[in-house]
């Protein structure tokens, strides 16, 4: 299944190489749902969103043929995602404000790490309650596009870092549904 | 991939539902992205283009047709003019192409509009010198067989440049599709096994 993803991820580049317009366009539609998902999780303006997703368009059209690894197609547009959201977002705020946790850890206890999120209608809510921190590195991981070692990548951090980081935003997703669950 | 469930991927892809003026705005500025379409500005440069290539055609035909083949190297001179006479009107077409639908796509055409217009420029620089310099230096030469070496050496040079980047291009073309169709049969494979093995 694998070889087949990479296979099809080259055929899909190489037709986008040599300028044919219903590969850019297979390209453009087979991504632009979950690119679109993962800005919107980022930016909370929808036009703003959309704009963001039109330039990233433009920066993924503008280096396709810089792409050495077609197999990492993944890793690349999510890295290109997420670099032109951090720049609008670093219009707006510092740096330090960006990427801050604000989450008390030490209120959770007894978390079991293996618990699963299934219900999407839950996650969706949650991910917008949590940090910037840990809703990037949770809305990649629930968009199954990456494994952890390609997060790693496109979060440009190593992969222990990343197993902690969802570990701890699990932890601050969890505790947002407890605490609605607990909502009269 | 991290898991093969993807129900949890899909339903969250659902719940994001796009407001539709953004979107249908942000699908309309994708397709223009994708297909440049040139405004009446750029359309007219190229209608321009399109009418040089018609103007260079003319002479270069008038010239193949014309009494210039006399001497031993007319032949030689005529097979130059034929052949510029078709650049010239490849390159009226192409720009007329782009004039007309004004469509220009980005990632294509330069390449196969540089391969013509140096082959074509080629082509008119050496029309240049046959019209003006070559028969000025032909009168006054005392030499006429070391003019007509030379002649025969710069049209060399000419043609060898041009048939490379034609060749060149070609070739370019050539490895791309063999790759793309090996790709294929790769993919056809691959998907075949998958069924195979029930997957």
């Amino acid at each position: 299944m694998a070889e087949k993803q990479a296979i099809y991820f080259e055929l899909l580049i190489l037709r986008c190489r040599r300028g044919q317009k219903d590969a850019l366009e297979e390209l453009v539609k087979s991504w632009e749902k979950p690119l679109f998902y993962y800005i919107h999780r980022l930016i909370e303006d929808e036009q703003e969103a959309w704009g963001i997703l039109q330039e990233t368009w433009i920066k993924v059209l503008q280096s396709i043929g810089k792409l050495r690894e077609p197999n990492k197609l993944p890793v690349w547009l999510y890295s290109i995602t997420r670099k032109t959201v951090i720049s609008h977002l670093r219009k707006k705020y510092s740096e330090k404000v960006l990427f801050e946790g604000n989450d008390n850890l030490s209120k959770i206890e007894n978390y079991d790490s293996d618990h699963t999120f299934e219900n999407a209608e839950q996650v969706h809510y949650g991910l917008s309650k949590i940090s910037l921190l840990h809703r990037d590195i949770l809305t990649l991981f629930f968009l199954r596009d990456l494994s952890i070692e390609d997060i790693a990548q496109v979060l440009s951090i190593p992969i222990g870092t990343v197993k902690s980081r969802l570990y701890y935003a699990k932890l601050a997703l969890k505790d947002v549904l407890e605490k609605e669950a607990q909502k009269p | 991939m991290n898991k093969p469930d993807k129900t949890i991927r899909e339903k969250l892809l659902e719940l994001n539902k796009p407001n539709q003026s953004y979107k249908d705005k942000y699908e309309k500025e994708i397709k223009k992205m994708l297909e440049k379409k040139l405004n009446y500005f750029w359309r007219a440069g190229f209608v321009v283009l399109s009418i040089i290539g018609l103007l260079v055609a003319i002479p270069f035909l008038k010239l193949t047709f014309s009494k210039i083949g006399h001497n031993e190297l007319g032949m030689f001179i005529r097979s130059i003019t034929v052949s510029g006479a078709a650049l010239a009107l490849a390159w009226m077409v192409l720009m007329g192409c782009i004039a007309v639908t004004g469509n220009l796509n980005l990632r294509n055409q330069p390449a196969r509009m540089a391969t013509i217009g140096i082959a074509f420029g080629f082509f008119f620089i050496l029309y240049l010198m046959l019209v003006f310099i070559f028969p000025k230096a032909l009168n006054e030469s005392t030499d006429r067989s070391i003019i007509g070496i030379h002649i025969a050496l710069i049209g060399f040079f000419f043609v060898v440049t041009v048939a490379l980047c034609l060749i060149i291009r070609v070739l370019h073309r050539i490895g791309f599709k063999t790759c793309e169709k090996l790709l294929e049969i790769e993919y056809r494979l691959a998907d075949l096994t998958d069924k195979l093995e029930g997957k």
